[in-house]
């Protein structure tokens, strides 16, 4: 298993769920919480796929996640968050080293990461990270 | 003892005691005095009082035992402080000087029936009785029913549209999509229709969200301002907030009744909405 951490420049999108979007389109802070006993928020890292573009690339981490038959809903969306940015979110407010990792299922989901740094308890650095998306950085859950 | 409140961490803690310094000032809502005042330096005067002890033993208590006032005085007399709502408990007319009682509380509206409305002034006891009254009788309901749609009924009732009908959706998905998804806590839910048809009645409408383990979570943001509240099945909550900008921030997080969770976060609500 890789232990590579991701570069300050590039970008991790999260998956979230409809419960986890508010009404103005835009994650809530839930859809960053850790669930009790996690030690990670699961990501996914973008520039993995050398893709040309975000779309093209969004596409591949739907893929992945078709492959593990994780579901994704329509009214779900992805959102893309610059890896310096939350780093920077978990460094002011855990005493917990900020880190995001790339953790690759091989065979499923070769860009899985995951963002290391707080825990299930810690509500102001799930809000702040919801913070940092803003409507360009939404991208649709299932494409009809 | 170990205190159950507690704010885990805090920053800029002179800027927060400035706001909240502000915020009392214009706030309408009711507030606990933690030392209950003797009767003779109550706020209310003496046929107030007379009216107060015949509402019965109980709201006799709640209201000189708990001393419960407005934090404005001189805004008694208008139609802020009146519940939201008409159809659960009363309306009036400032202007005019009258009042009018249209719920189910029947006790005070046949007290008023007694009284030369408009030769009295503002009977402030009453409406406070009356709203919290209907207060209590709401959260009573509440506390009674046990399912989700009861209540998903009852916070509709108490015209709090918007809530229920994302809660409603809430409710839906977790049940349809994925079957990995937390489902709403009942307990969670609860609570949150407690605080919002109680101490968080008037507070602008929030975003709701179902956390990981199923309990609920408002949240209010805009403007790199924001504050969440999560219901926790036991009653109590954990909440957050965070407002400020380049120059600096101000943090808070913590874990405590959920009035504790509202006077520690309203500032950073008041900041999103100001």
């Amino acid at each position: 298993m890789s232990s590579l951490e991701i570069g300050e420049d590039h970008h991790v999108a999260r998956y979230c769920k409809p419960s986890a979007i508010g009404d103005d389109g835009l994650p809530l802070a839930t859809a960053f919480e850790l669930r009790d006993g996690e030690d990670y928020l699961s990501v996914n890292w973008l520039e993995f796929f050398k893709a040309s573009d975000l779309s093209q690339t969004i596409d591949f981490v739907r893929q992945a996640f078709r492959k593990k038959k994780f579901g994704v809903s329509s009214n779900g969306k992805f959102v893309s968050l610059q890896v310096s940015k939350v780093k920077k979110v978990i460094l002011r407010n855990s005493h917990l080293p900020a880190e995001i990792i790339h953790l690759p299922d091989e065979e499923n989901d070769p860009s899985h990461s995951g963002i290391f740094g707080y825990t299930a308890s810690d509500e102001l650095i799930s809000t702040e990270i919801a913070e940092l998306a803003h409507a360009k950085d939404m991208h649709q859950g299932k494409l009809p | 003892m170990k205190h159950m409140d507690s704010v885990d961490h805090l920053t800029s803690q002179t800027g927060i005691s400035s706001i909240f310094r502000q915020t009392n000032q214009g706030s309408d809502h009711l507030t606990k005095i933690s030392n209950p005042l003797p009767i003779s330096r109550s706020p209310f005067n003496k046929h107030e009082l007379d009216v107060i002890e015949s509402l019965g033993a109980t709201y006799q208590e709640y209201i000189l035992q708990y001393a419960i006032r407005p934090v404005r005085q001189e805004t008694m007399s208008e139609a802020s402080i009146a519940p939201n709502d008409e159809s659960l408990s009363s309306s009036f007319v400032a202007a005019s000087g009258s009042f009018k009682f249209n719920g189910y509380d029947q006790a005070v509206s046949d007290l008023l029936r007694d009284r030369p409305l408009s030769n009295t002034s503002t009977p402030k006891s009453i409406i406070l009785a009356n709203h919290l009254q209907s207060q209590t009788h709401l959260a009573t309901q509440i506390s009674g029913v046990t399912r989700h749609q009861d209540i998903f009924d009852l916070l509709d009732l108490a015209n709090h549209k918007k809530i229920t009908e994302r809660l409603r959706y809430l409710h839906e998905i977790t049940q349809d999509d994925d079957p990995e998804d937390p489902a709403m806590k009942f307990l969670s839910l609860r609570e949150l229709a407690l605080f919002f048809t109680g101490d968080g009645n008037s507070l602008p409408y929030p975003q709701i969200g179902i956390s990981p383990n199923g309990s609920l979570q408002a949240e209010w943001r805009s403007r790199g301002s924001s504050a969440v509240m999560k219901f926790l099945t036991n009653g109590n909550t954990r909440f957050a907030g965070t407002m400020g900008n380049q120059d600096g921030r101000q943090t808070i997080q913590g874990s405590g009744t959920k009035k504790h969770a509202l006077q520690s976060i309203l500032p950073f609500i008041n900041d999103s909405y100001s």
